[in-house]
Parts: C-alpha cells; sequence; structure tokens
C-alpha cells in the first residue's frame, strides 16, 4: 500500500536569540537581549540528552539547521510535509506578565515563516502564542488566518486555567473560526507552570515522563463537558507527546459516568466519547512499546481508535521515533491512515494530499 | 399468552411514586402520570437495580434561550444505583442506549388495576 507521510511534531528552533531580534520591536529588543526570554529553559535532570546526539549540528542546537533536518527527517525518511511545532517558546503561555509574550510570540510567529516556512514547501507551520492575553493571542491567529502553511496554533498543555473555562474563548473562537488546529503541547518546569500533577511536583525527569499524560487528561475532559465543543464545532486538538491509550479509559469511564450525571454537562448532545472521536487526534510518538508489538494494536482496536492516531516524529528528540520503528507496531493495511489519512483530513484544504 | 393480573386500586397510586409489588416471579412498580397508571419492571436492565426505588423526576430541558429548565410533562425514572434515566412512559433511556425499561399493559375497570404479564 502507498502513502505519503505527514510528520505531526517536528521540533524547530532558533540558533540562538539572535534570531528574533530582528522581528522584536522596542522596548521588548532591549530586554530580550538585556535578560533574555524570562523564563527558564532547564529542564528535569535527566541521565540522557534531551536532544538526540547526532541532531546537533556544528554551529547552534539540535534542531537549528535546516540543512541538517532536511537530512535527517524530511529527505531520509521521505516526509510529504513536516508540521513544525518549535522549541524553547512554548512557555511564552505561561509568563507571568502579558505583553512581553505576546510581543515574542508576534516575533517568532515572522520568524517561523521568513526562516523556516519560506525554506520548504514541505513545512507546515504551528503559531505560538500567549493565551494569557487572549484578545492579543486571537489577533495573532486571525493574522495568520490565510497564511498557505500555517495549520495550528500550539498551546502548552499545562495552563493556568482549564482551556475550556471562558477566558480563554477568544482564542478558542480564533482556532475555530480559521480553520487552525490546536496542538496541545507539554511545557517542562518553571516557576510559573502549573504542577502536572496534584501531589507535587515529579522528582526527576523519569518521574515527568511517565505522568506528562495528566495535564491532556484534565484539558480533554473539561473540553467536552463544557460544551465548548458544541459551542465551536470546528475545534480539533492534536494531543502531542501525551500518549493516547488513557483515551480510551476516559471514554469509557465518561461515558458511563455522562449516564448518570448528565445534568452537570447541559452543554453536550452526545456521548462524550464521540466527543473524542470527533474533536482529539493523538501524537503515536512516543509509541508505547508493549512486550510484543502487536498487543499495542489490539488495544487501539478495542478502543476504535484507528482513525484518531497520527504519525509524530518528535524529531530531534531523544525518544523520537522514526517511521521504520512505528511500522513494527502499526499493521500494514493501517499505515496509509496513520501516517496520512488522518492528518490529512485535518489538514486539508492547506494540504495538497 | 398475557395473563391479566390484580395488582391494586387507583386510589393507592401516588404521582411522582410507585407501588411496588410481587406479581407471579416479577416485581413490578405502578404510579401515575397524568391519571394513567404505568407499570415497569422493577429492574434496571443496566445492571438489575430495584428500579423503582428511583424517584421520579422531571426531563432536563434546555429553553430557546439556552436557560436551563424542567420538562413537567416528560418525567423519567431514575435509576437508584447508577442514575442511568429512562422516559417514564416509553422506557426509552435519555442517554441512547440498546437498553429500555420493561412496562406492561395496564387495565382499569372500576378502580381496580390489572397488570397483563
Amino acid at each position: 500500500m502507498s502513502y505519503q507521510i505527514i510528520d505531526c511534531d517536528v521540533h524547530n528552533t532558533y540558533r540562538s536569540q539572535v534570531e528574533l531580534y530582528p522581528y522584536l520591536e522596542e522596548p521588548w529588543l532591549t530586554r530580550l537581549k538585556e535578560k533574555g526570554l524570562g523564563y527558564p529553559l532547564i529542564t528535569y535532570f535527566s541521565s540522557v540528552d534531551i536532544k538526540r546526539l547526532d541532531s546537533k549540528p556544528e554551529i547552534g542546537t539540535s534542531g537549528s539547521d535546516y540543512t541538517l533536518l532536511r537530512e535527517q527527517l524530511l529527505d531520509r525518511h521521505n516526509i510529504r510535509y513536516a508540521l513544525l511545532t518549535g522549541e524553547g517558546i512554548l512557555g511564552l503561555s505561561l509568563m507571568p506578565d502579558a505583553a512581553f509574550p505576546a510581543a515574542l510570540a508576534r516575533a517568532n510567529n515572522q520568524w517561523l515563516v521568513e526562516k523556516w516556512l519560506n525554506l520548504d514547501v514541505r513545512f507546515l507551520g504551528s503559531l505560538h502564542l500567549a493565551i494569557q492575553d487572549p484578545a492579543a493571542a486571537a489577533a495573532e491567529i486571525y493574522r495568520w488566518a490565510d497564511h498557505p502553511q500555517i495549520v495550528q496554533v500550539s498551546i502548552p498543555a499545562t495552563t493556568q486555567l482549564p482551556l475550556s473555562h471562558p477566558f480563554y474563548r477568544p482564542v478558542l473562537r480564533a482556532a475555530a473560526e480559521t480553520g487552525m488546529l490546536i496542538g496541545l503541547h507539554f511545557r517542562q518546569v518553571g516557576p510559573t507552570v502549573p504542577a502536572i500533577t496534584p501531589i507535587g511536583a515529579p522528582s526527576n525527569y523519569l518521574d515527568y515522563h511517565g505522568l506528562v499524560s495528566l495535564p491532556y487528561m484534565s484539558q480533554m475532559v473539561m473540553l467536552i463537558t463544557s460544551g465548548v465543543l458544541e459551542e465551536l464545532p470546528a475545534l480539533k486538538f492534536l494531543m502531542m507527546e501525551g500518549g493516547f491509550i488513557w483515551a480510551i479509559h476516559l471514554m469509557w469511564r465518561l461515558d458511563k459516568d455522562y449516564r448518570a450525571v448528565y445534568r452537570l454537562a447541559p452543554g453536550m448532545k452526545k456521548l462524550p466519547s464521540e466527543y473524542i472521536r470527533q474533536h482529539f487526534k493523538f501524537g503515536l510518538q512516543p509509541v508505547y512499546e508493549a512486550p510484543q508489538a502487536k498487543q499495542l494494536w489490539d488495544v487501539v482496536e478495542a478502543g476504535q481508535l484507528q482513525h484518531n492516531l497520527v504519525y509524530s516524529s518528535d524529531y530531534p528528540h531523544w525518544d523520537s521515533d522514526e517511521p521504520d520503528f512505528i511500522n513494527r507496531f502499526v499493521p500494514e493495511e493501517w499505515r496509509k491512515a496513520i501516517f496520512e489519512e488522518n492528518a490529512a483530513a485535518w489538514l486539508r484544504p492547506k494540504i495538497g494530499l | 399468552m398475557k395473563e391479566r393480573h390484580f395488582f391494586g386500586t387507583l386510589e393507592e397510586l401516588e404521582v411522582g411514586r410507585f407501588c411496588i409489588r410481587e406479581i407471579g416471579k416479577r416485581s413490578i412498580g405502578v404510579t401515575l402520570h397524568q391519571g394513567q397508571p404505568i407499570a415497569i419492571l422493577n429492574y434496571c436492565p443496566h445492571a438489575g437495580s430495584p428500579m423503582c426505588r428511583g424517584p421520579i423526576v422531571p426531563k432536563l430541558q434546555i429553553n430557546k434561550d439556552n436557560t436551563l429548565g424542567h420538562d413537567e410533562e416528560n418525567p423519567v425514572v431514575r435509576c437508584p444505583w447508577h442514575g442511568w434515566e429512562f422516559d417514564l412512559k416509553t422506557g426509552i433511556a435519555v442517554i441512547p442506549s440498546r437498553l429500555k425499561l420493561a412496562h406492561f399493559a395496564v387495565e382499569v375497570e372500576n378502580n381496580q388495576i390489572y397488570i397483563l404479564v
């Protein structure tokens, strides 16, 4: 069976913050030069490098060199489209102030277009936003609505309020009205980043990485029960790097609970599982490595999630999954769906597949 | 062939709750709705609870102005265990399901209630 590959999670970045300078106005330019982004870029301690060691270019950090990224990902695996999700910039939405991160978001998005999207027609782009200023974030979405390669807005999975809260409605409405996907992606530690567990902070990267699904679950439950998916039926969420087997848990659990206490969610018009299948797709990476490869697909079929999974490499991170590796887990008859169709169904008409 | 069983009298029935009696091997509840007796099997098709021990409440209604209200004309029976709700008159689950309440035909003669089982 022939298929194209759409990679829904590729982390491009800048060699240094200097690349953003041409796109930033004062007084924010001076602030960036003197004080940096203003949030910690360090992560939990891990005993392995957070990026693939072979992905580091001679100058700059992994993911910052177009030529190397093209060689290691696009050309080597014959990627038809690569959805760029950025790196180092996702903390904007969790900064305590609003005006500086909003300016950084505008600068980042202009940089994305000029320094990446213009280089290769295979690139698709994700906007970064400062959602603590919902009006400014919405304006930024509308600004890029017609750009042929910008298909997504990227939002951290951990937020100060649930995304379903009315505070964020302008952002969700702008995404729905422009047809942009909302990509949820995790953002690691920092002073203003909400904890991902209710029992305190994970103690290290192993704990963190194992628990990273929790905010995705929380967002999904409240997006469904809030009724916002009826209010804005065009909303589409790509849940990246957060796993998906828990979605089956939520479908079965919420469907059961909804029958009893549906009065608590008067904005809903159908079973929770139907909203999940209609409005959420999940990146396969990092793929679950079940004791036997076949067992993973048995679970996928049990949850009828075959049309809700998309291929994502997460290049150049340490736990990235290459297409050949994924093929160990996905039966041949489902590869076209996983690598191409499931994502393409949401990316048309901006892509030519 | 259904058999006709005496259940009780209309005076014994109340709006909003079931009168529960054993008819043969079955437990059956009868209530009044708009002056008419309605009889259901005292057994929830979901997990086997004594269904007729659950409350009879108005169906939730979303008004045209998006406010919430009660549809007093269409009561539902709420399972006393898991909270599933079924339309009292039709037995159809409020949240769509292949499961349905079992109803029995009722005949009234001279205030005497008979159930066809």
